[in-house]
């Protein structure tokens, strides 16, 4: 005989919805934590880079990028500057002539002849450093790219698709909220009779809200922690299939090995992912406080 | 005790009146009747008595506690005093006769063994040793309404209300309630039951409040 003094809250829909949201609270906050892993590993990896290029009818050409490099060299802030050869500008280009061949040409790359390429300088330099400008005054006939306008874009890009994925977490949390308000008050209306009688026979309202707010709570759990493991293997996969783009060459789970290790995973995803398991936990809190709510609010409508 | 000044209760969603203009009072320790046809006001006044609803206008005492100014607090209170006897017997159905009677006990916080002892002793003196771990649907009208009996009065209340309390008994069980009544009259509470049984009312002969479209006709007897 158990010691009753509330009536048991019982729903099948809330285990249910809680796992449905789990899972897709889930993979939001997966997709976030792989945005933010991708614009770490850009910000740390990706060095500040300018390629010039000279065009190949420039008079004196060699004079002219000897004098560059010297330039460049001699200005603080340039961490390295490299000339391309022949060969390595033929293989830079080579993705772009591939297009133009012909089927039946297969065997032997495209050639352009020496005296018909630009002469291409890189120069790393500090991210302070613009080298725009400099290059511009020396040799004005230049063309001077620098890799931090590409990295500032996908920055843009990567912002503009994190402010996404919080948002489908931000209506995601809604919803569940709302879905589950929606679900306790069904459950709690056909729990109306017995609540009056208990209210009629002087039951303390926070005695009847705090047992049903717990049963309500322990089902979320369930239900979320049940929709976390339902969620593990797609997130496994999807881990396994954007390992090398978010794990550096370094890491040898990179080359994608059948399973991670766990320091694998932690390396793989953002601190930020880790909230993922407290999702079972924020459940059952939206679960515990919306019973008390909807049943303090009708309790408060009784006499 | 008990004190009604002009109290009025609205029918909910219409513009007519359960009771009107309702005046009496009932000393402490007394037993009286409530009778009158269908529809009279029987039950409203029960319930307003009961505090599951709260008079429309009018000024009600009960157990020395102005109604009309109380707190949530002091009718949760009083409403531990009271016991009731509804007609429909408001047992929860998915809890055990056990735990049905045990509730006005667990609500004072009563030790388990002590509420195990009483619940024990009392659905012995009702014949109900048999039903303790059975659940109201499984029980007949009877054996309900006398579950009903034992949470009313296992708390010992000092206002007992009963609303038609024999009407599913035998006559043996019935005549065993009111001498049960009559005990807790001695020992400090104040009875009030409605019935249509005049043989009752002969065996037990006490004041009488009359109702009649939710007014009082007259109130006979010595309070």
């Amino acid at each position: 005989m158990s010691k009753r003094l509330a009536p048991s809250f019982q729903s099948r829909s809330l285990p249910l919805l809680c796992a449905f949201m789990t899972v897709l609270a889930g993979l939001a906050l997966a997709g976030l934590s792989g945005l933010q892993t991708l614009e770490h590993i850009w910000a740390q990896e990706t060095p500040n880079t300018a390629t010039i290029e000279l065009p190949p009818d420039l008079p004196d050409l060699n004079q002219q990028a000897q004098a560059l490099l010297e330039l460049l060299n001699q200005t603080s802030g340039v961490l390295h500057v490299h000339q391309f050869s022949s060969e390595e500008t033929q293989t830079l280009l080579a993705p772009w002539l591939d297009q133009g061949r012909t089927e039946g040409h297969t065997d032997s790359p495209p050639q352009i002849p020496p005296t018909s390429l630009p002469l291409i300088i890189t120069a790393e330099h500090t991210a302070s450093l613009s080298l725009a400008p400099l290059i511009a005054t020396h040799t004005p006939s230049a063309v001077v790219e620098e890799n931090s306008h590409w990295t500032e874009r996908l920055h843009t890009l990567i912002s503009t698709l994190t402010s996404c994925a919080e948002l489908i977490l931000a209506i995601t949390l809604g919803t569940t909220s709302l879905t589950t308000a929606i679900v306790i008050r069904r459950a709690v209306t056909t729990q109306r009779t017995n609540l009056t009688i208990l209210h009629s026979l002087g039951s303390f309202p926070l005695t009847l809200a705090n047992r049903m707010a717990l049963h309500a709570a322990a089902l979320a759990l369930i239900g979320s922690v049940f929709g976390l493991i339902l969620l593990a293997p797609t997130l496994a996969t999807l881990a396994h299939a954007l390992s090398p783009l978010l794990l550096s060459s370094s890491s040898p789970a990179a080359d994608g090995p059948a399973f991670f290790t766990l320091e694998n995973y932690t390396s793989l995803f953002s601190p930020h992912f880790w909230t993922i398991f407290a999702l079972p936990l924020m459940c059952s809190a939206i679960a515990w406080a919306t019973t008390q709510c909807v049943i303090l609010i009708w309790l408060r409508r009784l006499p | 005790m008990i004190h009604l000044n002009n109290v009025t209760l609205s029918r909910q969603g219409t513009r007519g009146f359960a009771l009107r203009d309702l005046n009496f009072s009932l000393p402490r320790s007394s037993f009286s009747w409530l009778v009158g046809p269908s529809g009279a006001g029987k039950s409203s006044l029960l319930e307003l008595l009961s505090l599951n609803t709260l008079p429309s206008h009018g000024h009600m005492t009960l157990l020395e506690t102005r109604i009309d100014n109380a707190s949530r607090s002091t009718l949760r209170h009083l409403r531990r005093r009271i016991g009731f006897i509804p007609q429909n017997y408001r047992l929860i159905p998915e809890w055990s006769v056990f735990d049905n009677t045990a509730l006005p006990l667990r609500l004072h916080k009563h030790r388990e063994a002590d509420i195990r002892r009483e619940v024990h002793a009392i659905l012995h003196w009702l014949g109900l040793p048999q039903h303790i771990d059975a659940f109201p649907p499984q029980l007949s009208g009877g054996e309900q309404q006398r579950v009903a009996i034992a949470r009313a009065l296992i708390g010992r209340p000092a206002l007992l209300i009963a609303d038609e309390p024999t009407h599913a008994l035998g006559e043996d069980q019935a005549h065993l309630l009111l001498d049960a009544m009559q005990q807790l009259v001695s020992l400090g509470t104040t009875v009030i039951v409605a019935t249509h049984s005049r043989t009752l009312m002969r065996s037990y002969p006490a004041p009488t409040l009359t109702l009649n479209n939710g007014s009082l006709m007259h109130q006979e007897g010595t309070l």
